[in-house]
């Protein structure tokens, strides 16, 4: 059972539903556990190379991380108070938490577009070592998944803004962008640990 | 529906935990002294921590602890292996 833009309380889903799409479940958890087998091949080829993972990880800058980390889980929570808006029929406020979402979402691109500068311009690129090479393929991919994600949370504030009404098929839409948006959220929880954290 | 409205959720409470749990783990990360010496233990928390987040997301805001027991296993499923698979590989017990 979906959630139900006509139920007692619109503001809240009913008993045993699914947010988003099934489809959408499906690709979610395929793309999920790719991620993980990225994140084994890291943690593998850390163990082995203890090292020179260690001497690379701490060229990285952790603030940059915990700060992207924290404007990930703000605009998660943006989102959960757009999908809660939509259930309530609320376009404009649909619409303003998206753009707070999109808002945390490119602050998040910024400070990436900084770090990945100064990597660059410090000579650790791609090619330097293998942890490079993770730190880069991590990071890049999970960020060609944000700024798909970005892209359908500015579509949705747009076109939400001055929509009083939502209909099943709206909602299910906006509810597949924030289940999509929420793993691109939960991804990094993992990857900034991995990259950035561990001892 | 409002932002006030909105702080009033379990969600907040569970973005306010995320957010606490996140300050915690960069702290102990950053700060040798804190915690413990054994950097195992260390990693092993700061990758527990990271799926115990990361559980609070699909429980709470992808709202699978209101969906159907199939999809929450799958999801709850994913996480735990995971979790184990890293622990695995990052204290040595697992090598490919």
């Amino acid at each position: 059972m979906r959630a139900n833009p006509n139920s007692t309380d619109p503001g809240k889903a009913p008993n045993k539903h699914m947010l988003g799409e099934e489809i959408i479940w499906v690709f979610l958890l395929g793309d999920m556990s790719v991620f993980s087998l990225f994140f084994c091949a890291y943690l593998n080829n850390r163990t082995s190379t203890l090292e020179l993972f260690q001497q690379s990880q701490s060229l990285l800058n952790v603030n940059y991380g915990v700060v992207n980390t924290m404007l990930l889980l703000a605009s998660s929570w943006f989102v959960v108070g757009a999908v809660a808006a939509a259930r309530r029929n609320s376009g404009k406020t649909c619409s303003r938490m998206l753009a707070w979402a999109s808002l945390c979402g490119a602050a998040f691109s910024v400070i990436k577009y900084f770090e990945y500068s100064e990597k660059i311009a410090a000579g650790l690129t791609f090619g330097s070592n293998d942890f490079f090479i993770f730190y880069y393929v991590l990071t890049g991919i999970h960020f060609a998944h944000l700024l798909v994600g970005l892209s359908l949370l500015c579509y949705f504030c747009f076109t939400t803004r001055l929509q009083s009404e939502f209909n099943e098929a709206s909602l299910l839409s906006i509810s597949s962008t924030a289940i999509y948006w929420h793993m691109v959220d939960l991804l990094w929880i993992i990857i900034f640990p991995l990259l950035y954290l561990l001892p | 529906m409002t932002i006030l409205d909105l702080i009033k959720t379990r969600e907040t409470v569970v973005w306010l935990t995320l957010m606490a749990l996140t300050i915690a783990s960069w702290i102990v990360a950053v700060n040798d002294k804190l915690m413990l010496d054994n950097a195992d233990y260390k990693g092993i928390g700061l990758i527990v921590v990271a799926l115990f987040k990361v559980r609070l997301i699909i429980l709470y805001f992808m709202e699978v602890r209101d969906s159907s027991a199939q999809l929450r296993y799958s999801c709850e499923g994913w996480a735990l292996v995971s979790c184990l698979l890293l622990i695995g590989l990052y204290t040595g017990l697992l090598s490919v």
